[in-house]
C-alpha cells in the first residue's frame, strides 16, 4: 500500500466517522442553524458606530458565523486528538506499517473540507434569510481567507492537545481560550466602536485580521489586495501555530 | 431541622465554589461587562429608534449571564448527579431527595443573586447608566425568581434526557435560544409582526427581564410590572412542575 | 435494639415482578423467604440477574416490593422507612460520590444526616484510609474506593450493614484487604453483615451461613460447609481433550450429575483444547466410567483432574447451572 493510498483509506475511515458523530452535528449544524434563525427573525436590527450602520445578520454572519462554525471545528478536532493521546492510539498506530503522520492528515483533510462546506453552506443560508453578501467572484475571493481560518483553528487544536493530559483539560483550556476570540477579535462587535488602542492590538490576534478581510470582501465589495497586512498576519499566526503544534503534540516520545 | 440543613449548606457552598463551571461563568460575566465598558459608541438601530447599546445590553445581560450558567451548570451537574447513582445512594438515608435539591437550588439562587449583583458594581463603574434608587433591591428578588426557574428547568433537562452527553447538549441548545430571545442581548422590539407582544409570555424570563432593566435603568417601581411579574411566576411553577414529573431518583 | 433472640432481618415470601417491554412479565423475586440472626455474616450467592440486588433494595427500602413481608430489625420499612434508614448501613453496587468534597467531608456531610454518627477520622481509620482524608474519591485506587464506600456505609454506626458486591471487579490483593476489614466489622464490632456476592470463595470465607439463589428463587440456606457436606463427597472432575465432545454423553455417565463444556476447542486438531467439568456424586466411579467411555471412543484425555467439593458445585448441582459465565 503506497503512501497515498493508506492516508486516503485513514481519510474516509475518519470521515465516515465525522458524520456519525452528534458532536460534530451539534456544532456544525444544530448552533449554526440556531443562529441563523435567531439572527433573521431580529433582521430590522442594525449596528450603529460612528458614521456606519450594519445590519446586525450581515455583520454576524461573516464574524460570529464563521469563527463560531471554525472554532466548533476546532472543538471537535481536539476531542478527538487529545482523546488519541490519552488513549496511546498514536503509540499504537506507531508500531503499524501506518506512519503516525499520515493518520493526522488523514484527520485533518476531511475536517478542514466539512469545515470549508459548512462555512460556504452558513454564508449562503445567511444570504438566502436576508444577509446582504455578495456572492459571486467576491465570496470566491473568500475561499483562501476562510482556509486560512480553518487551519488557524486546527493549529491551535493540536497545540492544546499537547498541553494538556486529559481530554476533559483539553475541553476546558479551549473553553478558555475560545470565548474571548468571540469579543476581541470583532466577531460579535464592530472594533469601530472601541478605543483605537484596542482596535490596534487587536490587529495581532488570530482571526482578526482574516474576519475584517472576508467582511470586505463580502459586505463592502472591496479587492483582496486591500487587505495585505491582514493577510500577512494570518500567515505568520498559522506559520507559528503550526510550528508550535508539531513541537507540543508528539507523535512519538 | 435547621441544624440538620446546616451541613448540607456548607457542603454545597464547598462544592459550588470549587466546581469550574461556576468560576469560569463569575470571571467571564465580568469580563464581559467589563469589556463592553471600553465601548465609545455603539448603538442599536431599529427602523428611526436608536437604542445605546451598553445601557440595553448590562441590566440583561449582567444579570443574566450569569444565571444561564446557572441552567447549565445545573443540567450538567444534575445529570451526572443521575448518572452516577449519587441520588439513589442518598435515597438510602434519612436524608430526603427534596431537601438535597432544595438546599442546592438555594446555594446557587445565592451565588446567582450576589455575581449579578458583582457584575452590575463592575457595570456601574466602568460607566454604565444604572439607577441607584432603593428600587433596585427589587432586583434581589427578581433574580432570585429567574435563577430558580433557570435550576428547575436544568432539573427537567437533566430528567427528560438520557445521559450526560446529551443533556448537556440539549441543555446549552436551549440556553443559547433563550439568550437570543428572552430580551437579554437583543431588543425584542427588533421581531417582525406579533412576535414582540408574544415573546414576554413565550419566553422564559423574558417578562422579568423587561422589569429589571426597567427598574435598573429607569428607577422605576415594581408595581408598574405587575403583570410582567405573574408571567415569570407563572414560569417558575411550570418549570418546577415539569423538573418534579421529569427527574427520578431512583427507579421503583 | 435488637431484642434477645430478634432477627436482624426477617423476609417472606417477597415477590417482584415486572413488566416486560414486549409484553408480559418477569419474575425477578419469586417468593424468597429467608432471616438473618443479629451478628450474623449473612450471604447471596447466585449469578448475575439472580435477583441478589433487587432482594437487597427492597429490603432497604428504595424499591417496593410486588409483595410479600419484610422486617428489618423488627420493623416494616414500608411502615416506617425512616427508622429503617437510620438503623442500617448500605453499599450500594455501583454508586459514587461527590466529586468535589474530599472523602472526609463526604463522611462528615453523610454523617450529618442521622441523630447517631461516628467521627469521619474513625471510620477512616476503621478502613485504613486515615492518610487519604483530604483525597477526592477519584484520587483513590479501585480498592480504597471501594473501602472507602464501605466506610459511608458506616457513618451511623448501624446495627445492620448491607453490603452488594463488594469486591467485584476488584484485583486479589484489593479484594483481601476489604475481606480483612469485613471479618473485622463482623467478629470485632459485633455487626450483622448482608452481603451479595457471585464469587465462591468469598462466600466460604467470610459467610456464617449461605442462600443460595438463582432466577429469584433461593434453593438452599446453610452454612457453607454443611452446603458441601451435602453433597455427599461430591466434587467435580476436569480434563482436557483434542476434540470437542458430546456433553449429553458425558452427563450420562455413571456417577456424574451434570457435563459442561468450559471452552469450546473448535475444529478437530485444533491448537486449543475442549475442556470440560463434571459434577459427579461418586468421584471414583465417575472416573472409571470417564476413563472406559474415552478408552472405548479413542478420546485422549488430558490433564485429568478431581477437584472436591466447593460451592460452586453447590450451586451447579442445585441448580443446573453455572455460577460464573
Amino acid at each position: 500500500m503506497t503512501a497515498l493510498t493508506g492516508t486516503w483509506r485513514l481519510a474516509s475511515a475518519s470521515t465516515r466517522q465525522l458524520l456519525r458523530s452528534s458532536e460534530v452535528w451539534a456544532t456544525m449544524i444544530a448552533f449554526p442553524a440556531a443562529l441563523l434563525a435567531i439572527l433573521w427573525l431580529f433582521s430590522r436590527l442594525r449596528f450603529e458606530f460612528g458614521q456606519q450602520a450594519v445590519p446586525l445578520i450581515d455583520f454576524w454572519v461573516t464574524g460570529l458565523g464563521l469563527l463560531g462554525v471554525a472554532l466548533g471545528n476546532t472543538h471537535a478536532f481536539l476531542a478527538t486528538i487529545s482523546t488519541w493521546k490519552a488513549g496511546g492510539v498514536l503509540k499504537r498506530i506507531s508500531v503499524t506499517p501506518i506512519g503516525p503522520g499520515q493518520l493526522i492528515v488523514g484527520e485533518v483533510i476531511p475536517r478542514a473540507i466539512l469545515g470549508m462546506v459548512t462555512l460556504v453552506a452558513f454564508l449562503l443560508a445567511g444570504n438566502a434569510l436576508g444577509a446582504d453578501i455578495r456572492m459571486g467572484a467576491e465570496l470566491v475571493q473568500a475561499l483562501p481567507v476562510m482556509v486560512m481560518i480553518t487551519f488557524t483553528g486546527l493549529s491551535v487544536a493540536f497545540i492544546i492537545a499537547g498541553a494538556t493530559k486529559t481530554p476533559q483539560n483539553a475541553n476546558a483550556l479551549d473553553t478558555a481560550v475560545a470565548w474571548p476570540l468571540y469579543l476581541v477579535t470583532g466577531a460579535m462587535f464592530p472594533l469601530a466602536a472601541f478605543p483605537a488602542w484596542l482596535q490596534e492590538s487587536a490587529q495581532f490576534i488570530p482571526y482578526t485580521g482574516l474576519i475584517a478581510t472576508v467582511r470586505g470582501l463580502l459586505l463592502d465589495g472591496r479587492p483582496l489586495t486591500d487587505y495585505g497586512s491582514e493577510l500577512a498576519i494570518g500567515a505568520i499566526w498559522i506559520a507559528i501555530l503550526l510550528l508550535g503544534a508539531t513541537r507540543a503534540y508528539r507523535l512519538v516520545k | 431541622m435547621t441544624t440538620a440543613a446546616l451541613p448540607l449548606f456548607r457542603a454545597s457552598f464547598k462544592m459550588m465554589l470549587r466546581s469550574r463551571g461556576v468560576i469560569f461563568a463569575i470571571v467571564t460575566a465580568s469580563l464581559y461587562i467589563a469589556f463592553f465598558g471600553l465601548i465609545e459608541d455603539l448603538d442599536f438601530g431599529i427602523g428611526a429608534e436608536t437604542i445605546r447599546f451598553f445601557d440595553f445590553v448590562l441590566p440583561g445581560f449582567a444579570v443574566f449571564l450569569m444565571v444561564y450558567q446557572i441552567q447549565d451548570i445545573t443540567v450538567a451537574v444534575a445529570a451526572s448527579f443521575k448518572a452516577r447513582g449519587i441520588l439513589k445512594r442518598l435515597a438510602t438515608t434519612p436524608l430526603s431527595p427534596a431537601r438535597f435539591i432544595g438546599v442546592q437550588a438555594l446555594t446557587y439562587v445565592g451565588l446567582g443573586v450576589a455575581a449579578s449583583a458583582l457584575v452590575l458594581t463592575i457595570g456601574k463603574l466602568v460607566g454604565g447608566n444604572l439607577a441607584i434608587t432603593a428600587n433596585l433591591l427589587w432586583l434581589i428578588p427578581l433574580v432570585a425568581v429567574i435563577a430558580i426557574t433557570s435550576i428547575a428547568m436544568g432539573y427537567a433537562i437533566a430528567g427528560l434526557t438520557p445521559n450526560p452527553q446529551t443533556a448537556t447538549n440539549v441543555g446549552g441548545t436551549v440556553s443559547f435560544l433563550m439568550f437570543g430571545f428572552s430580551g437579554v442581548m437583543f431588543p425584542t422590539e427588533a421581531l417582525p409582526s406579533v412576535l414582540p407582544e408574544i415573546v414576554p409570555y413565550a419566553v422564559p424570563h423574558a417578562s422579568l427581564i423587561e422589569a429589571i432593566r426597567g427598574i435598573a435603568l429607569s428607577g422605576d417601581s415594581i408595581t408598574g410590572y405587575g403583570e410582567q411579574v405573574l408571567v415569570g411566576l407563572g414560569w417558575l411553577v411550570a418549570a418546577f412542575a415539569l423538573a418534579a414529573l421529569a427527574y427520578r431518583f431512583t427507579d421503583e | 435494639m435488637t431484642e434477645h433472640g430478634q432477627p436482624a432481618v426477617e423476609v417472606r415470601d417477597l415477590v417482584k415482578v415486572y413488566p416486560r417491554p414486549g409484553g408480559g412479565s418477569l419474575r425477578a423475586l419469586d417468593g424468597i423467604t429467608f432471616q438473618v440472626h443479629a451478628g450474623e455474616f449473612f450471604g447471596f450467592l447466585g449469578p448475575n440477574g439472580a435477583g441478589k440486588t433487587t432482594a437487597l433494595e427492597i429490603i432497604e427500602g428504595i424499591r417496593k416490593p410486588t409483595s410479600g413481608e419484610v422486617r428489618v430489625l423488627g420493623i416494616d420499612p414500608r411502615r416506617d422507612l425512616d427508622r429503617v434508614k437510620r438503623m442500617i448501613g448500605v453499599q450500594l453496587q455501583a454508586a459514587s460520590y461527590f466529586s468535589l468534597l474530599s472523602i472526609e467531608e463526604i463522611l462528615e456531610l453523610f454523617g450529618s444526616f442521622y441523630p447517631k454518627r461516628r467521627s469521619p477520622a474513625d471510620l477512616l481509620e476503621t478502613v485504613g484510609l486515615i492518610d487519604k482524608r483530604k483525597a477526592y474519591v477519584r484520587q483513590l485506587s479501585g480498592g480504597q474506593q471501594r473501602r472507602f464506600s464501605v466506610a459511608a456505609a458506616l457513618v451511623n454506626d448501624p446495627e445492620v450493614v448491607f453490603l452488594d458486591e463488594p469486591t467485584t471487579g476488584l484485583d486479589p490483593q484489593m479484594r483481601h484487604s476489604v475481606w480483612e476489614l469485613l471479618r473485622r466489622l463482623n467478629r470485632n464490632e459485633g455487626k450483622t453483615i448482608v452481603m451479595t456476592t457471585h464469587y465462591m470463595e468469598e462466600a466460604e470465607l467470610l459467610a456464617d451461613r449461605v442462600a443460595i439463589i438463582d432466577r429469584g428463587r433461593i434453593s438452599a440456606i446453610d452454612a457453607p460447609r454443611d452446603l458441601i457436606a451435602e453433597l455427599d463427597g461430591m466434587g467435580h472432575i476436569e480434563f482436557a481433550t483434542s476434540r470437542p465432545l458430546d456433553t449429553s454423553q458425558l452427563a450420562g455417565l455413571t456417577g456424574v450429575t451434570a457435563a459442561i463444556a468450559k471452552a469450546d476447542g473448535g475444529p478437530p486438531g485444533a491448537l486449543a483444547p475442549a475442556i470440560y467439568e463434571l459434577a459427579v456424586t461418586e468421584p471414583r466411579t465417575a472416573v472409571t466410567a470417564l476413563l472406559n467411555w474415552s478408552q472405548a471412543g479413542g478420546v485422549e484425555l488430558r490433564g485429568l483432574e478431581v477437584v472436591p467439593g466447593t460451592l460452586e458445585d453447590v450451586f451447579l448441582h442445585l441448580t443446573g447451572r453455572e455460577l460464573r459465565e
